[in-house]
């Protein structure tokens, strides 16, 4: 990486850093800030209905007392509640007393709906609207929580108690109600200057529609800038809402606007704000999911009775768009600064470093032997010193060095003159030498060592060819005259791979391919063997099978290759009869002892009438021995198969359990002979093994043979199958004779037999277990036994596994 | 032939012998001896040929075989190269063949059932009963 790029990064990533934690700080400042502005204001918007609300309520019970202190009214209910008056009169009484509540008292104030006189029991006695005579409002008051009639019947003069908003039907809408209770007292003092309470209060009910409305609008009742404050706040905000609420019943109110029809709501308050107001008569701010489901940030005003609360609240997602809008801006804003300082820092440090590039390439030309390089800097200041420094010395190890090439070049030729003499003083010496020699006659004993030589070369049984460098044949002895059916003098000079033709097996070789060449291109001695399979023809056609050494010659005045061949058709002959041995005797051999064991079968069987007892038994032998001599020559052939090299095995994936299980039904004729039982153990999850089946199945053939021939009538031979690191161990186990500890050693030589097994079985062949042994190393495992003379017999054998198949 | 499962009942085994046909290719003059004589015994058909061609001509005349047992190494055409021909000529390439040979060779048994034999049987391995149990079987 280039410097100025190294510092551009570095700087860039710093900005970058600085300007990310710069975003994240004044976000998370501004959120904070932000949140407690609104909460703040929305708090004030509440309070300013709560003074509303409370003002419209200080004006309902001024309304009720002065009510209550009607003359007639109190003399009228005196009357009505004095337990003398006839029951007649109390009705009467009432009816008048209610025709005066509508004309007198209803008329006068439109938010006045209804005027009751309620008994001490609660019971409606007078109203406005006389069928509500008889009501049990102390009832209601219990359901509703809303007149407050048994505190009013223990007020003292001048008190009023006013229930937080209701809705009651009247005329088919519902509408918020405001019911105030006052206490009735009598015109008459007692004897203390006091007046006599009556056993009856004035029920006010009053309409607050509009009252409501104008509060929730933040203060219609009192005309304070709360009003212009609640109204631009419902009009900034779409989803801005007051309304009032009372706990526990969750009765909202709240002005009608688009989506809500009604002003009153049955809806709860969040009930750990309904708390905060009733167990604390504290006020709430914060946010919230409200009673639309909607997240909010908003605040609540709690009213001293505990139960009324005032909402002011906002939409979260509205509330914080501006916030969310800036944040926007001072990111991209910050982005646009960091883009153009990246900009900005690539541009300076690239004009800043460029001096110090420039001199940098320069002291690499130098380093290549430039000593013309010179730095192109123009820059004043501290740069441009010391690319003028630079330069300067450059010019100093340019003179120097042309001054020690012209010192250089002196002695040079000092050197080449000196070196001219030495040569002549050379070839006097030599030519001195050679008369020596003549006179010495060393000719004359080069002669017969020469003679010497051309005497083996002709005498020797292999032929012997020599080429020059251009391929030309310089020298041939009489047996390669004889094999190629060639004279030397008919192709000296000639290139001999135009004449013969060689082939590997029945590919011809051409070109660079041919012995002659490819040794003189390897610039190494070749060797073919009689196994390669090379053959010459000669121009009359006569091929023979040849075994060839080449030699590459380097002396130097006459460079080429040595070519020494032998013509093996006897030999070869030898070893193909050799190989076909095997197969031959294989054939030769079974075919004669197919017929024996067959033809003894159907003697057996019965169906050539029937044999006495001996003759059956005897023919029984013939059977057996011709099995057993099946077993010898398949065991001899393998052995000698593997011996010889020939046999070329051929691996496969097999199922170890399937394999051994197929194996030993094979020797069930044997088992059952002898009523030995055999159990094939196979581990769980045993992998699949990777082995030439052929010998396989001799191993095992081998060793469960022998444990059967070894082991006592109704004996018993386990197989177990485990997986041990990367290979398959078999455990053939029998009960049998077991090997006597001396002759252990000797267990797996050719033809040995153990003293026991020997006097058991008298006519075993000994090669099975040397065969075994050939095999198991052959595909590279182990073959090991443990045994106890009279116990049994145990052998190990390992089997590659398969990599990668599992033989589940 | 199409055969019936080998635990047919004894009625549908005796039918069977009476119409199934054996060639048996089989050169050596003593095993090919017994091994007709096995068959013949034991209810079956056998037609004996010495050498290929012998079998070619049999199977041209239209004699109605049912099994081939071949041999291997046989003088002239071997036992695989007529195997080879017989199915390749789409008349004969239904007849299930037996290769029943001296020879133990992996190759020549890869052969053999590349070539489409039923089975492999190597001759000195096996008594002459589990052979014949082992083609009436397929």
């Amino acid at each position: 990486m280039k410097l100025w790029a190294k510092f551009a990064a570095i700087f860039s990533t710093l900005v970058i850093l600085g300007g990310g934690f710069t975003v994240v700080y004044l976000s998370t400042a501004f959120l904070s800030e932000f949140r407690s502005i609104q909460e703040t204001n929305l708090l004030s918007v509440a309070e300013m209905s709560k003074e509303a609300y409370t003002a419209y309520g200080e004006s309902t019970t001024v309304r009720s007392i002065d009510w209550s202190s009607d003359g007639y009214l109190r003399a009228t209910v005196e009357e009505m509640t004095d337990p003398d008056v006839s029951p007649e009169k109390q009705k009467e009484l009432s009816l008048i007393l209610g025709e005066y509540l509508r004309v007198n008292k209803i008329s006068y104030d439109p938010r006045v709906l209804i005027v009751d006189v309620v008994g001490k029991d609660g019971i409606v006695i007078a109203s406005s609207r006389a069928d509500r005579i008889g009501t049990d409002e102390g009832a209601e008051e219990r359901e509703k929580q809303a007149a407050r009639i048994s505190d009013a019947l223990s007020a003292k003069l001048g008190e009023a108690y006013m229930s937080t908003m209701v809705s009651e039907v009247d005329e088919d809408e519902l509408h918020p109600m405001t019911h105030v209770t006052v206490r009735l007292f009598s015109t008459r003092q007692d004897e203390n200057g006091q007046l006599i309470p009556l056993p009856a209060i004035v029920l006010v009910h009053f309409i607050s529609d509009d009252i409501t409305r104008g509060f929730l609008r933040g203060g219609a009742v009192h005309e304070n800038h709360g009003h212009a404050d609640a109204e631009v706040f419902s009009v900034r905000y779409d989803t801005g809402e007051i309304y009032l609420a009372r706990a526990p019943g969750g009765l909202i109110l709240t002005v009608p606007r688009e989506g809500k029809e009604g002003i009153v709501l049955n809806a709860k308050v969040p009930a750990n704000i309904a708390r905060v107001c009733a167990e604390k008569r504290e006020d709430f701010h914060g946010e919230y999911i409200n009673y639309e489901g909607t997240l909010v940030i908003g605040a609540m005003e709690c009213i001293e009775d505990g139960r009324t609360m005032l909402f002011a609240e906002v939409a979260a997602a509205e509330a914080f768009a501006p916030f969310y809008d800036m944040q926007r801006k001072i990111i991209f804003a910050i982005l646009g600064v960091l883009l153009f300082t990246v900009f900005f820092s690539i541009f300076v440090s690239k004009s800043i470093l460029r001096p110090l590039n420039e001199i940098v390439g320069v002291a690499d030309r130098i380093a290549k032997n430039d000593f013309t390089a010179r730095a192109d800097v123009r820059e004043r200041g501290e740069m441009g010193q010391l690319a003028r420094v630079f330069n300067t010395m450059l010019d100093n190890i340019t003179r120097y060095q042309k001054e020690s090439e012209e010192k250089a070049k002196e002695l040079n030729e000092k050197v080449v003159a000196m070196e001219k003499q030495n040569v002549f003083l050379k070839d006097v010496r030599k030519a001195m030498l050679n008369l020596l020699q003549d006179s010495w006659d060393l000719g004359a004993s080069l002669k017969k060592e020469k003679e010497q030589s051309m005497s083996i070369i002709t005498s020797m049984n292999e032929g012997l060819l020599v080429v020059n460098k251009k391929k030309e044949v310089i020298l041939m002895n009489p047996t390669a005259e004889k094999l190629l059916e060639v004279k030397l003098a008919d192709i000296a000079g000639v290139d001999p791979g135009t004449i013969f033709r060689t082939f590997q097996g029945d590919k011809e070789l051409l070109g660079d391919d041919k012995l002659i060449p490819m040794t003189m291109k390897g610039g190494k001695s070749i060797t073919v063997g009689i196994d390669d399979n090379f053959f010459v023809q000669t121009p009359s056609g006569k091929r023979f099978p040849v075994t060839v050494a080449t030699t590459l010659l380097t002396s130097k005045d006459n460079e080429g290759v040595l070519l020494v061949f032998r013509d093996v058709t006897e030999e070869k002959a030898l070893n193909d009869a050799k190989s076909n041995f095997i197969s031959i005797a294989s054939h030769q051999l079974r075919t004669p002892l197919t017929s024996i064991r067959w033809y003894s079968e159907v003697l057996n069987d019965g169906s050539m009438g029937p044999l006495n007892e001996m003759q059956a038994d005897f023919m029984k032998e013939i059977y057996q021995g011709s099995l057993r001599l099946f077993r010898t020559i398949d065991t001899l052939l393998a052995l000698s198969r593997v011996e010889s090299g020939k046999f070329e095995e051929n691996r496969a994936i097999l199922d170890a359990k399937v394999f051994v299980e197929g194996t030993v039904k094979e020797l069930e004729p044997l088992l059952n002979e002898k009523k030995i039982t055999t159990h094939i153990n196979p581990e769980d999850a045993l992998p699949n093994i990777f082995v030439d089946a052929f010998m396989l199945k001799e191993v095992i053939t081998n060793l469960v043979a022998n444990s059967i021939r070894y082991t006592n009538e109704g004996g018993v031979i386990d197989i177990d199958l485990k997986k041990e690191d990367d290979h398959v161990l078999c455990i053939v186990r029998d009960n049998g004779i077991g090997i006597p500890e001396a002759q252990k050693a000797k267990i797996f030589e050719r033809f040995f037999r153990a003293d026991n097994a020997v006097s058991k079985v008298p006519d075993g062949s000994g090669l099975g277990l040397s065969l075994v042994k050939e095999l198991v190393e052959k595909w590279g495992g182990k073959v090991w036994f443990e045994s106890k003379e009279g116990e049994g017999t145990t052998f190990f054998v390992t089997i590659p596994a398969a990599k990668d198949a599992s033989g589940a | 032939m199409q055969t019936d499962s080998p635990s047919s009942s004894t009625s549908t085994e005796d039918k069977k012998k009476k119409t199934l046909l054996i060639l048996v290719l089989e050169d050596d003059p003593h095993l090919n001896r017994i091994i007709v004589h096995k068959l013949t015994g034991r209810g079956y058909n056998p037609i004996l040929a010495t050498n290929a061609q012998e079998a070619i001509d049999i199977l041209e005349r239209g004699e109605p075989v049912d099994i081939l047992w071949l041999d291997i190494r046989l003088p002239g055409m071997s036992g695989l190269e007529f195997l080879k021909y017989v199915k390749e000529q789409e008349k004969f390439s239904h007849i299930k063949a037996f290769i029943v040979s001296a020879s133990g060779s992996v190759e020549d048994q890869e052969k053999a059932l590349r070539l489409g034999a039923a089975a492999y049987i190597v001759k000195g391995n096996h008594d002459l009963d589990e052979i014949i149990e082992q083609i009436i079987a397929e």
